[in-house]
């Protein structure tokens, strides 16, 4: 387990570059520490502007882009121990894989030879003598995050969807990279739309709205995003009709649902605690002797997640407004409530 | 230094690579089918117009912003810099040596087809073939790197570096009208060089100093746009 820091690391002070502008996008506001941060938002959010941002790539046209107190943009001795994903890959077209991994090994201050490893751990050790300008966009995007991910002693990774659009690859060695680089004290953020990408890679979940984190949770506690939800399984079984009426009268399980149309072998159920649902779903087998294919945690959508923050916000505001309101009401000559907002 | 070494490969390697040479070796053929024309229609005076007309006056032109738009990539030149930049290397390095290459190849690239225009259209009133062939092709090789470092410098300007299309057409209108202007682009000194009208009264020797001064000029001013 990560302890994330409080310290910030990577600082975006109403950051914004100059494409973000003209699309009319939010100025940037978050400041992180160590660890693994999923920043959970859409494009319109400005979640696939921060790693341009952070890696240096793009300057700032107004306020601060600070990374390990200083600015990538104009300090290249910094940049090399910050690597990033774009949503477009930033690749050359010429050469040989294996060219420009020495390359950039070498601009980094590396022999070039250390590249074996990571691509045969990454499950792409077949890629070396491939050509650049063969590549497609997902087996640029994977290369690029494998360049990422092995960053030496970085201070900051900053991968722009990390799960969309990427050529098959080892995850859980890019995750264990990840990990190792939070707890060497970097700063990692994975910007993100997609809940589940979000819980399989990082150890916090910050929801970005409008160029700013709004709300934070461990990823362990995810189920806080959406309050009242509890958490959810989908099981893919082969007969579905038989699990469901087993699982019916379990105290465990909350809610369930199937539909004999479409996905007929897929059933969700909802219940307050994951394991005492698996525990459900294990029980429900065996009785109704049906075979479990699959069984997987299903993640909130974000937009369920955004509707949920914006009845927690109605919810603080209307908890507000009837305390000024009993305020007023006892003392009417007294001054109004400290300004501090609702907690 | 790796900036420059990782920028320098890899133009190197987007000059090279076959469909750039496939379509440098058709500007080649187009040069010689141009010239042998032009000394079937009339022997003298055929290297002449074919060096200052087709050759320097259209064909390098055209072969060297495509030759720039390969080797520099498509985008603006602190976004191709941005390819090592983002590793630790200076943008100013990493662009030095994507210039540094499309210098190297457009002079290589002008040098061969002045050479191969003189060769094949070569008239009684010429100087010997090899001499004028030599001549041809440094005249062709200055005129080259000169012409990259416009386009270079014109890649810094544009979302998508389009300045130096600007600069192409610049080079098209300025050059053709004589005066300041003239002496401010690669092609009135190139046809100062191959014995066309001087700009600005310069001699060949003067022209040939300015184009040199182009080059460093304006890959200097290429790199000062550009952030460390």
């Amino acid at each position: 387990m990560i302890a994330e820091s409080s310290v910030p690391l990577v600082v975006l002070h109403h950051a914004q570059s100059l494409a973000d502008r003209r699309s009319m996008l939010p100025p940037l506001e978050l400041a992180l520490g160590a660890g693994v941060h999923a920043i959970l938002g859409r494009p319109e959010d400005g979640t696939l502007s921060i790693a341009a941002l952070v890696g240096g790539i793009a300057g700032s046209i107004r306020g601060q882009v600070i990374v390990a107190g200083r600015n990538p943009v104009r300090d290249p001795s910094l940049r090399a121990h910050i690597g990033i994903t774009l949503e477009q890959p930033c690749l050359p077209r010429a050469g040989r894989v294996a060219d420009y991994l020495d390359h950039v090994g070498k601009v980094r201050g590396d022999d070039g030879s250390s590249w074996e490893q990571p691509l045969a751990a990454f499950g792409l050790a077949h890629w070396k003598s491939r050509r650049m300008s063969e590549l497609s966009r997902a087996e640029a995007r994977t290369l690029e995050l494998l360049v990422a991910a092995t960053t030496p002693e970085p201070f900051a990774i900053a991968l722009t969807e990390p799960g969309a659009d990427i050529a098959p690859f080892e995850r859980q060695a890019m995750r264990a990279a990840l990990l190792r680089a939070a707890q060497a004290g970097a700063c990692v953020m994975i910007m993100t739309a997609s809940t589940v990408d979000a819980a399989e890679l990082a150890t916090t979940i910050q929801l970005l709205e409008r160029g700013q984190i709004t709300r934070w949770v461990p990823v362990d506690e995810s189920a806080a995003l959406v309050p009242g939800r509890g958490t959810a399984l989908q099981i893919e079984v082969d007969l579905p009709r038989l699990l469901v009426a087993a699982l019916a009268d379990d105290p465990a399980v909350s809610g369930l649902d199937w539909s004999p149309d479409g996905h007929r072998s897929m059933v969700s159920i909802r219940g307050e605690d994951l394991d005492q649902l698996a525990l459900a779903v294990a029980r429900a087998a065996q009785s109704a002797g049906v075979k479990v294919r699959s069984i997987t945690p299903a993640a909130p959508g974000l937009e369920e997640i955004r509707a949920a923050s914006s009845g927690l916000a109605l919810a603080a505001y209307h908890a507000a407004y009837r305390a000024y309101y009993a305020y007023q009401t006892q003392s009417p000559s007294a001054p109004p409530p400290s300004r501090e907002p609702p907690r | 230094m790796k900036g420059f070494a990782a920028g320098f490969a890899t133009g190197r390697r987007s000059a090279l690579a076959p469909r750039p040479l496939f379509i440098a070796l058709l500007a080649v053929v187009a040069a010689a089918l141009v010239a042998l024309a032009e000394r079937r229609v009339e022997s003298f005076g055929a290297t002449s117009r074919v060096l200052s007309g087709f050759v320097f006056g259209l064909l390098i032109p055209v072969m060297l912003v495509a030759n720039a738009t390969r080797v520099l990539m498509p985008m603006r030149l602190d976004a191709s810099a941005a390819l090592f930049a983002r590793f630790g290397a200076s943008r100013r390095a990493v662009a030095l040596g994507l210039v540094a290459a499309s210098m190297c190849s457009a002079a290589i690239l002008a040098a061969i087809l002045g050479a191969v225009g003189a060769l094949v259209a070569h008239d009684p009133t010429a100087p010997p073939r090899t001499i004028d062939a030599l001549t041809t092709a440094w005249i062709g090789a200055l005129t080259g790197a000169a012409y990259a470092g416009l386009y270079g410098f014109g890649a810094t300007f544009g979302r998508r570096g389009g300045g130096r299309y600007w600069a192409f057409v610049a080079d098209f209108v300025l050059g053709g009208v004589g005066g300041l202007g003239a002496a401010m682009v690669p092609r009135a000194h190139a046809a100062n060089l191959l014995g066309g009208a001087p700009p600005l009264m310069l001699s060949q020797a003067e022209s040939a100093a300015v184009l040199v001064m182009l080059s460093a000029v304006l890959t200097l001013l290429a790199m000062a746009r550009l952030p460390p």
